[in-house]
């Protein structure tokens, strides 16, 4: 599965970055380099795992999934399969298609440039609050070769 | 004066000309099948990654590097960018290989360097080191001594018999590792000892490709600066077939892939072939090729396809063995301008597979018999390969 996801600390409106003390998820990758904010999805310094979404035009940050199995009627993971989307599953979720931002994302170790974003969708528990999961499908010959992993998540507008 | 222009970690530079903020992080550029690293940052490389390292054993020595997937259109796209701003300030320049470029100039100075790697800076996006010499060997010794975003000259005896005191001879472009265990057994370890040596006695070690570099060497330069690429003596297709296979469809569908594009290649450079060889690289099993003649000088696919399948049980050989790499070869060129016309020439379908490819895609039309590599085809970053750049004078 995708671990996470990283942005650029430029993609990320300030008020966020207070309202949520996302300084804690900052990264470098060397001196030189520029900052970002890695959103993993088992990352134990967050109560709750998050993503940056663009939800209704604005950039908001919303809890990623159901780690922990927390919400009794929302699926215990973070990604939501393509397959599961079609055959129905989630039509009592009303889900609502959503595009998380990403600058990059991580598979079984492997960071790799995301271009315009992921596919996801918004379903909300049962006190409204959003819950974000990561569109998947099965993945190309080329992406099961560089991370080692059958199924990718559903980039916007790019194909590995 | 010959002049060498390098592009530093070029398809990395490339891949930050259009991701600017990965500049500072360590980067790797992935080939064609997922697999290998064919490209790294100075970043990357300071972690002990190395050309050619698995990607599985690159993300445990650098958790942190991000890999991208290669885009030769975007590289194709830079690099004939590149020349055209090289073509801006010399009258003679070789299109050398997708990242080098040798340049002609009467200019010696070391701000007509920095200016030139400014240039390409500004109107292309890539840092490039630059080295300036009497020779082309001379030239791309200096720059490489100059890497990365250096410049640098060579021109007065000094200067030269500086750059090749203590360089192992395998700095040398044309000097692999079997030849420099040739000269080691003589005593001859650096360039300046190779360029001190008897030029008679290079030459019986190294033959006349030796005997050149020794000249190059000294400050005489007989390699010319092509503006044109020579005539081929072969042109080929292949390599991986990804996972390795013994399904008779898919590597069928390979090397009716390959032919499609070697065809396409001949096409491109007016030649005609009167010879065609079949090379397979098998797992755990020693190479095989076989050749033969097509009856005449050929263009047509379905000539190519003939031959093809006429080899492919020949040189299959174990029958179970999993193949691997595969080259599909064009021998005994002439051009197509000159060449005898054959009674049976291509059929239409030939031309109207050209037409509809150039208006819609590459292998928009196609042979069925490549129907089992949908996924290759799916794929867009497989349409365009490295040695679907043309005119290169090197790889």
């Amino acid at each position: 599965m995708c671990e996470g996801i990283s942005v650029r600390r430029v993609a990320i409106p300030d008020q966020l970055f207070d309202r949520y003390a996302l300084s804690r998820l900052v990264h470098r990758r060397s001196n030189t380099a520029e900052e970002e904010l890695w959103f993993l999805f088992d990352d134990r310094k967050l109560k709750a795992a998050c993503l940056p979404v663009i939800h209704q035009g604005e950039v908001e940050i919303y809890e990623w999934g159901n780690r922990g199995n927390r919400i009794r009627r929302l699926p215990a993971s973070g990604l939501c399969p393509i397959e599961s989307i079609e055959k129905g599953l989630w039509r009592g979720s009303n889900p609502e298609k959503i595009t998380i931002v990403a600058s990059l994302a991580l598979e079984n170790g492997v960071w790799f440039p995301v271009n315009h974003g992921i596919e996801g969708i918004l379903v909300r528990d049962a006190n409204e609050r959003p819950h974000v999961y990561m569109l998947t499908m099965e993945g190309t010959h080329y992406y099961k070769i560089m991370t080692g992993r059958n199924r990718t998540p559903v980039l916007v507008k790019q194909v590995i | 004066m010959i002049g060498h222009v390098d592009g530093d970690c070029f398809y990395v530079s490339a891949e930050r000309v259009r991701h600017p903020w990965l500049n500072g992080m360590p980067v790797g550029v992935i080939g064609n099948h997922g697999a290998c690293i064919i490209a790294k940052s100075y970043e990357l490389k300071a972690y002990g990654v190395y050309t050619g390292m698995p990607i599985w054993e690159a993300k445990e020595v650098c958790p942190d590097a991000i890999y991208i997937k290669r885009d030769f259109r975007l590289y194709d796209l830079l690099t004939h960018k590149m020349l055209a701003a090289i073509k801006s300030i010399s009258p003679r320049v070789e299109f050398y290989s997708v990242d080098e470029q040798f340049f002609a100039t009467t200019e010696n100075s070391h701000s007509f360097l920095r200016d030139l790697q400014q240039t390409i800076l500004e109107q292309v996006g890539v840092p490039v080191s630059i080295g300036l010499a009497h020779s082309k060997t001379l030239a791309k010794l200096v720059t490489k001594a100059y890497k990365p975003f250096g410049y640098g000259l060579a021109i007065d005896d000094g200067a030269r018999i500086a750059l090749l005191r203590d360089r192992p001879v395998t700095d040398i472009c044309g000097i692999a590792q079997r030849n420099a265990n040739r000269l080691a057994s003589y005593g001859i370890q650096t360039c300046e000892q190779l360029a001190n040596a008897d030029r008679r006695f290079v030459r019986r070690i190294l033959h006349k490709s030796g005997e050149d570099l020794w000249y190059e060497l000294n400050g005489d330069p007989v390699k010319p600066i092509l503006t044109k690429r020579p005539a081929h003596k072969f042109v080929s297709r292949g390599g991986s077939i990804g996972l390795a296979s013994r399904d008779v469809t898919r590597v069928r569908a390979f090397v009716v892939r390959n032919v499609e594009r070697l065809v396409e290649a001949l096409a491109y450079y007016h030649y005609a072939a009167n010879q065609f060889s079949l090379e397979f690289s098998f797992q755990g099993h020693p190479d095989r090729a076989w050749r033969c003649s097509l009856m005449g000088s050929r263009t047509d696919f379905e000539s190519f396809l003939q031959a093809a399948y006429y080899l492919l049980p020949r040189v299959w050989q174990p029958r179970d063995a999993k193949v691997h790499y595969m080259h599909v070869v064009a021998g005994d060129l002439c051009s197509t301008v000159n060449r005898q016309l054959s009674l049976f020439d291509q059929s239409p379908v030939a031309d109207i597979k050209r037409i509809v490819n150039n208006a819609v895609g590459r292998f928009a039309v196609r042979s069925a018999a490549t129907l089992p590599l949908t996924d290759v085809y799916a794929d867009p970053a497989n349409e365009f390969d490295i040695c679907d750049i043309p005119e290169k004078t090197c790889f």
